[in-house]
């Protein structure tokens, strides 16, 4: 560190060297790009404010989406520039089309929806003892971001017993926002090209949004919106447990600081709950909320070991480290005495 | 609302024009300025805009009472209690939770128990940076180099848009002089405006966001999967990410403040370039530096003090300026790591006349820094631990892809080239005619935009700070 006196600083010190121009060249520069991108990638404006979660941004956003769509579907520009730029996409556009929610097809064994496997039952429930543990060599662990830090403490910890974990949190999704992420059709690409012995799944952070159904479009939170919401998971249930080769462990979500989005929370565990019914020993619940937020009541901290610790991050929704620890914890007692680690 | 987002895009085409047709009637230019400043910060969440107008007008007040007395301990009274303020604000939202709970922990210790209770307080967006302004501020006036302006100016001072959330750390002195005349709408930076943006698009969504999916996030998430040359790559690739997460964005806010004819301080100059330590504070988060060097390091004596208390005034610092970046036992360790090997780079400075080579001292700064942004970026020590661990592990190298790889390359030994080229590059660029500068600006965003997720662009690093 070197000492300099302070002093009034001119303040045209700091501008770069180049040519100076009017505002009027910096309005026009700016301007005359937008009309380019209008031409050249509307439709793209039109996609993102889709994508977008409902409020005053969205609105805005579809509002000068809708007519840059449209001028760019006139020209023949945007479809060339989607073709060059194309290649630069670091991932497949996993939304909806249309918005919709795709009710994905039985895996092969999965049977139909009202056909009960008898890995509903698991030995216990039928006073039996119980029988040899299955191996678990690959784990899937997904959601959106609640599925993080939980994803990566699994990973870590099941890295030297010979179990892969894939981690696939896809960040501000939601089953009741299909546009952005369709968990409908993807669970279904995921139970085929990944296979897992298990599933986690954390999802429910960005929930709440209206849902299309036959009888008209669904609210939240009343008992149409969480029936519609029920029948989703449950239609995700099927696709994952895979005809019973797959144990999913659906993970309930903690009660947030947020008084409106808890009462959203609320719904989606009550949806959980009613949609895992059939399913019995396939589908483990994981009770979350009773360790997080016991009687239905946020809290930061958790007494662990005699002493107060924090394990919810700082937004009021999310489990920190040490939440994610603790929810490991709970995850791994339900794994061990169904499951063998690796293949041995 | 963050810069690479069709949200902001149509906020600056509104914002932008209003702006210069308002300029010459200061009251409405700064009224709009103001309104959109904080439209712009309401937009991550309005709760929070309480908070920044509590604490423009908190500084404000005392400020006024700081410039009105000539009793000097009156004088100090006040601004001790500015800083306490900021301070306060500082320690409640980003340090209470860390704090009670480690003072619990200690207290636990020895049979006694929990004095406060354990909370985890939501983190203002930007509080490190606002709350260090208005200390600016309120220093400044105290020390006389400012008399407090209007409430409106130092209202948009302390919140206007560009800097607010994340910086440059801009100081009273250099940005209430630029509100008080009008701007000249005849010399207006245009060309150097759009081309930082463009370069701070390309750092942020094309280089650091993809360094990030690519090593980054999935090494430091699960270090025991992989084997040291992943390992070793993810460190290097966390040092570029960092570097063109923070300047790209000080970047895109200095170009967008240019078009609107104001100017911030540089941020960033060539990190990766420095021979010593010393000299990469000089160059990395510039504004930091100098606000830590003006307003604690000199205060502190400086290195006008012994030599013993020189080296510990340069050590208080740079622990501070790692406590400054958050509550957390990594921030620390990086603070007191930068601190120790300063004050060891000092002493040595003094002791010996050898000189490293230039190559052997650049390669052993941007090595020192990368392997201690380790605890840095991990959630606690253990984990740093275990990047720093597998190290020693073998395994087979899975993430040398040439695109990271090469990004990492130009990043890190981009920087250590002859800055002359560079320089007259981009002042070629920066005087292209309006419609090519248009033009580069569009195809650059749709280019950027495509290497963008169907998730979005991830949130700036130091947003969390």
């Amino acid at each position: 560190m070197t000492e300099q006196p302070l002093r009034p600083v001119d303040e045209d010190v700091h501008v770069p060297p180049g040519r100076r121009r009017t505002a009027r060249d910096a309005i026009v520069a700016v301007l005359v790009a937008a009309a380019l991108l209008v031409v050249l990638d509307g439709d793209g404006i039109r996609r993102t404010g889709e994508k977008m979660d409902t409020g005053l941004g969205r609105s805005v956003v579809l509002a000068v989406g809708h007519p840059a769509g449209w001028i760019a579907d006139q020209l023949p520009f945007a479809s060339a520039a989607d073709q060059v730029t194309g290649w630069f996409s670091p991932d497949d556009d996993l939304g909806s089309a249309d918005g919709s929610f795709t009710a994905p097809t039985p895996t092969a064994g999965s049977g139909g929806s009202s056909r009960v496997p008898p890995q509903a039952f698991s030995p216990a429930d039928l006073g039996e003892p119980a029988g040899d543990r299955k191996a678990l060599r690959t784990l899937l662990v997904t959601g959106d971001s609640m599925s993080q830090p939980l994803d990566s403490i699994l990973a870590r910890r099941l890295s030297d017993e010979g179990v892969r974990t894939v981690r696939e949190p896809k960040l501000g999704t939601g089953i009741s926002k299909p546009d952005l992420l369709d968990w409908g059709a993807y669970s279904g690409q995921q139970a085929q090209e990944i296979a897992p012995d298990a599933v986690v799944v954390f999802l429910g952070a960005n929930e709440g949004f209206p849902m299309p159904t036959d009888a008209g479009t669904v609210e939240c939170c009343d008992a149409d919106w969480a029936a519609e919401y029920a029948t989703r998971v449950r239609a995700m249930m099927q696709t994952y447990t895979r005809g019973g080769r797959t144990q999913v462990y659906w993970m309930l979500l903690p009660i947030s600081r947020d008084d409106a989005r808890a009462e959203i929370i609320r719904t989606v565990n009550a949806a959980i709950r009613v949609a895992a019914g059939p399913f019995g020993a396939q589908v483990r619940l994981v009770d979350i909320p009773g360790i997080f937020t016991p009687e239905g009541r946020y809290r930061d901290a958790l007494d662990i070991g005699g002493r107060e610790q924090i394990v919810r991050d700082a937004d009021g929704i999310h489990l920190n480290e040490r939440g994610g620890e603790i929810a490991a914890d709970l995850l791994e007692r339900l794994l061990e005495p169904q499951f063998v680690y690796g293949d041995t | 609302m963050i810069f690479p987002t069709i949200e902001f895009c149509l906020f600056f085409l509104v914002v932008l024009p209003v702006s210069w047709a308002l300029m010459g009637r200061p009251a409405p230019w700064k009224l709009f300025l103001l309104g959109a400043s904080y439209f712009f910060y309401a937009s991550a969440d309005w709760k929070f805009v309480f908070l920044l107008g509590g604490v423009t007008l908190g500084n404000h007040l005392f400020a006024r009472l700081i410039h009105r007395s000539d009793d000097p301990r009156r004088r100090k009274q006040f601004i001790a209690a500015a800083v306490t303020l900021d301070i306060g604000v500082l320690a409640v939202f980003k340090y209470y939770g860390f704090f009670v709970e480690e003072l619990t922990g200690a207290l636990d210790g020895i049979g006694m128990g929990a004095p406060l209770p354990v909370l985890q307080i939501a983190l203002p967006i930007g509080v490190s940076f606002f709350t260090f302004q208005a200390i600016s501020y309120v220093m400044d006036v105290y020390r006389r180099h400012l008399a407090p302006p209007s409430v409106l100016d130092a209202a948009l001072y302390i919140s206007f848009f560009p800097q607010l959330v994340a910086g440059p750390i801009v100081r009273a002195t250099e940005f209430l002089p630029q509100l008080t005349r009008p701007r000249d709408p005849g010399r207006v930076a245009v060309g150097a405006g759009i081309m930082l943006i463009v370069i701070g698009l390309v750092k942020k969504v094309a280089i650091a966001d993809t360094l990030a999916r690519e090593v980054v996030d999935p090494v430091f998430a699960v270090p025991e999967a992989y084997g040291s040359a992943d390992v070793l790559l993810a460190i290097y690739a966390y040092a570029a990410q960092i570097y063109c997460d923070f300047s790209g964005y000080t970047d895109m806010a200095i170009g967008v403040a240019l078009l609107m004819g104001l100017s911030f301080p540089k941020n960033f100059d060539r990190p990766y370039s420095a021979k010593s330590l010393q000299e990469f504070w000089q160059r990395w988060h510039m504004t930091l530096s100098r606000f830590l060097r003006d307003y604690l390091y000199i205060p502190l004596g400086g290195n006008r003090a012994s030599r013993p208390r020189a080296a510990v005034n340069l050590w208080v610092t740079m622990v501070l300026c790692g406590v400054w970046h958050g509550a957390a036992w990594g921030f620390i360790v990086f603070g007191i790591l930068h601190g120790t090997f300063m004050v060891m780079e000092r002493e040595a400075k003094f002791r010996f006349s050898w000189r490293p080579p230039s190559w052997l001292a650049c390669g052993f700064v941007v090595s020192f820094f990368a392997f201690t942004l380790v605890p840095f970026r991990t959630p606690d020590l253990a984990t740093a631990g275990a990047v720093l661990a597998q190290l020693a592990q073998e395994g087979a190298a899975t993430l040398w892809n040439p695109v990271p790889v090469l990004m990492v390359l130009l990043v890190i030994g981009g920087q250590m080239l002859p800055p002359r080229p560079i320089d007259a590059l981009r002042l070629r660029v920066a005087n292209l005619p309006v419609p090519a500068l248009a033009g580069g600006l569009a195809v650059s965003i749709m280019i950027v935009a495509a290497t963008i997720p169907s998730q979005g662009v991830p949130p700036f690093i130091y947003f969390q700070f």
